[in-house]
């Protein structure tokens, strides 16, 4: 298995905000600046850039936060386009594909929450298991990929067959 | 263009220890298709109560509300508020959510998932059609509120202060995705109100801005932004209206 990573805390709008954010500074700014100028605490703020670099959208050097390609098109994109640059980054995150792994090798296509929580468990420590669950629904759901039905406590495979 | 909304001397009281006080002194002012308008003021002007005036549900204490020319009483079928704490029923999930207003409005069940996936789809809530309140976001409950208000399809859009609520990059990813949807074309809306008292996000998303002064509520300025959009909030142009109707707000309080 590859080695898991856990997933930040944060929300697709968090994400796509310091994006927006970042092209109004032209694309390159410091990061105590931007803590500085939405009086953010650096905290809340290393998250999010982890979110983004994660996902190629954005990169550290040297103390400054610099939009990637891939951010700057995500930026430029309506909301489908930025649905799919998200798809295909998730896809690429050994977590993202694990899950898919599951998904895809499993009868209806869907696992019980709890049962896709153990599993995380056995990968990272138990606070960073709920917090990556949370986010592989929320970000799965925002592109589509996955699905969570709250009734069953079901994830499901959404789309990514259609490819 | 022509114009949707007029408010005529609208007036407030409030009967407070056996006195009437004056929430809101008559307050005129036009809308006209085609404009965003902020409401901004210190807090306590009034501004929020303007807001339910408007879409009929407070009746002011005199003075008349025209839509279309036509005086308006009761509340408004035309006009859809946008919350800032979002006013979901937690035992809906997204799509019950958004479709209830017109389940209250007698449409089909057909037809309101027909819309209902129109909207969701406009606001970017694909993917959480079934998820329920508490598993969303800020940002999320938000553009489930505004899909709510979108699906009945006004023409004029109310938002009291609709990304307050919000931490600062959700925020700013909402005001682009509003400006992004008024621009779009794609909407019945002909008009937007918003009230916030962030005068930043004011001069950002709007045509005009209309200024209240608090105790008791009135028009003290209405301010034409003339800056094409997307709007530089470092530029000089920006930064001197900030400090126009920063003053303004100030010497208001007082």
């Amino acid at each position: 298995m590859d080695d898991v990573a856990p997933l930040p805390d944060v929300e697709i709008g968090e994400i796509i905000g310091m994006l927006e954010y970042l092209k109004e500074e032209g694309g390159k700014t410091d990061i105590y600046e931007i803590a500085d100028d939405l009086n953010l605490e650096i905290d809340d703020l290393v998250p999010i850039i982890k979110a983004a670099e994660l996902l190629g959208f954005a990169n550290v050097e040297n103390g400054d936060l610099i939009l990637t390609k891939l951010g700057e098109e995500l930026v430029n994109g309506d909301e489908n386009k930025r649905k799919i640059l998200f798809k295909e980054s998730l896809k690429k995150l050994p977590v993202f594909k694990k899950v898919l792994d599951i998904l895809l090798s499993s009868q209806e296509h869907s696992i019980d929450k709890h049962e896709l929580l153990s599993m995380l468990k056995q990968e990272m420590p138990e606070d960073e298991a709920n917090t990556t669950l949370r986010s592989l629904i929320n970000f799965g759901r925002y592109a589509e990929l996955i699905g969570y039905n709250p009734e069953d406590k079901e994830i499901y495979l959404d789309k990514i067959m259609e490819e | 263009m022509e114009e949707l909304l007029r408010l005529k001397d609208v007036t407030q009281l409030f009967p407070l220890k056996k006195k009437n006080v004056v929430v809101l002194d008559k307050i005129s002012f036009s809308v006209h298709e085609g404009e965003f308008v902020s409401l901004v003021g210190p807090s306590g002007c009034g501004k929020s109560t303007l807001l339910r005036i408007i879409a009929g549900l407070v009746k002011p204490s005199s003075g008349s509300i025209l839509f279309r020319n036509k005086e308006i009483h009761g509340i408004n079928l035309h006009v859809s508020i946008v919350f800032q704490t979002f006013g979901l029923l937690p035992w809906l999930d997204v799509t019950e959510n958004i479709t209830l207003g017109l389940e209250a409005r007698g449409v089909s069940l057909k037809e309101r998932l027909r819309k209902a996936f129109k909207y969701i789809d406009l606001v970017g809530l694909e993917g959480f059609e079934e998820a329920y309140p508490r598993e969303l976001s800020g940002g999320m409950k938000q553009r489930v509120g505004i899909a709510r208000a979108l699906v009945m399809e006004p023409e004029l859009l109310l938002m009291d202060e609709p990304f307050s609520a919000l931490d600062a990059f959700t925020a700013q990813n909402l005001r682009e995705e509003i400006l992004r949807l008024w621009s779009s074309g794609k909407l019945s809306l002909k008009s937007i109100i918003m009230v916030t008292h962030n005068i930043e996000e004011a001069i950002y998303l709007s045509d005009r801005i209309i200024v209240l002064s608090t105790h008791p509520g009135r028009v003290i300025g209405d301010i034409h932004i003339p800056m094409a959009r997307p709007r530089d909030r470092d530029s000089v142009e920006f930064t001197k209206l900030y400090d126009k109707i920063y003053s303004m707000v100030v010497m208001a309080k007082i």
